[in-house]
């Protein structure tokens, strides 16, 4: 299930990313911080380039999705997922609310390119993120200090034209 | 270390960028080619006289940013721009101007990358470095990647009057950086 986030969303959503720390987040293309703080937080919050989203399952917080720098010359923005445990599955109800989801935020702020950065390695998010629509343009190659390695980054896109 | 010479070469000289530099990268800047190739979107004298004043006085670890401006015989032919300093990751994204005020001979493209290796991997200890390219800069394309390696092709990025073009990162990493001087040594 996905949802818009509420103010009452941050505090419990903040409490579970640090303690879940599953990856970092992406607060620009391909530019990660792994040192997320309750500012940072709020900072995203009061955003006024950024939409944010909570994902579900049944009642447990299992995610959230940002859609960040919208370019209104360029009509694209940076997004990134995040799940606290296990992806939604490529192809379930789930994904096809979270793509419904992105086509609305579309059409909204007039956008004909998302773009999104993942680190290595992920195959369940990739297999996600591809069944979404995006389609791979290249590998950052270590970009990212991430878990005592200079880790690679995939770059996908999807285009709405 | 704004102001000071931290390397040179031959003839050449690296500086960081300091306030009496904000006229020269204000005249470069209000060259139509370049705002071109270098921005999203063409800029009023107003936005290139902030982009210019933050260029000048833009700090490494307090701004992730600082720029070094290249000379020979004391004039100044580049800008190297490190923006996006990650030194966690120690990456950063770089962007180079030849000066449009004097001709450039063709071995200068050359020189300049090999500065902002030098810059970048020795002077700031960086682990890797990338750029962006717009698919109309070809020139500029044709240089990079003959020391830096296309890794990413972000299609139909930048829009221009409603005609969308591709754009490129290219990137370079330390380990390549030095293995290429060592090949070049021997």
């Amino acid at each position: 299930m996905i949802r818009q986030a509420t103010a009452s969303d941050w505090d419990l959503l903040l409490r579970t990313y640090q303690l879940s720390r599953t990856t970092p987040l992406f607060t620009a293309f391909a530019e990660a911080t792994t040192f997320t703080l309750p500012a940072s937080f709020a900072e995203y919050r009061h955003r006024r380039d950024s939409a944010f989203w909570i994902l579900q399952r049944g009642h447990q917080l299992a995610g959230f999705v940002f859609l960040q720098d919208i370019d209104a010359t360029n009509h694209s923005a940076n997004i990134d997922i995040g799940f606290f445990d296990a992806p939604f599955t490529a192809g379930s109800q789930d994904a096809a609310a979270l793509n419904d989801a992105l086509r609305q935020a579309c059409i909204r702020h007039d956008l004909t390119r998302l773009q999104i950065a993942i680190l290595d390695g992920q195959a369940a998010k990739l297999a996600l993120i591809e069944s979404l629509g995006f389609q791979k343009e290249g590998v950052l190659r270590e970009q990212f200090y991430w878990q005592g390695a200079q880790r690679d980054l995939v770059c996908l896109a999807r285009l709405e034209r | 270390m704004s102001g000071r010479v931290l390397s040179s070469k031959e003839h050449m000289q690296a500086r960081r960028a300091s306030a009496p530099d904000q006229g020269l990268l204000e005249r470069w800047y209000s060259y139509p080619k370049i705002q071109d190739y270098l921005e999203d979107a063409s800029m009023s004298p107003e936005e290139i006289r902030c982009k210019t004043a933050h260029l000048t006085s833009c700090d490494p670890f307090r701004d992730g940013e600082c720029v070094f401006i290249l000379e020979v015989a004391s004039r100044p032919v580049a800008m190297i721009h490190f923006v996006r300093l990650n030194w966690i990751s120690r990456v950063a994204e770089v962007v180079f101007m030849l000066s449009p005020e004097m001709p450039c001979p063709p071995w200068r493209g050359a020189i300049l990358l090999d500065w902002a290796g030098r810059l970048a991997f020795t002077d700031l200890n960086l682990h890797k470095v990338y750029a962006f390219v717009y698919q109309r800069n070809r020139r500029s394309f044709r240089l990079l990647t003959r020391f830096m390696r296309t890794e990413v092709v972000l299609k139909k990025y930048l829009n221009r009057a409603n005609v969308y073009e591709d754009a490129y990162i290219v990137g370079l990493t330390a380990a390549e950086y030095h293995a290429a001087h060592q090949q070049y040594r021997t």
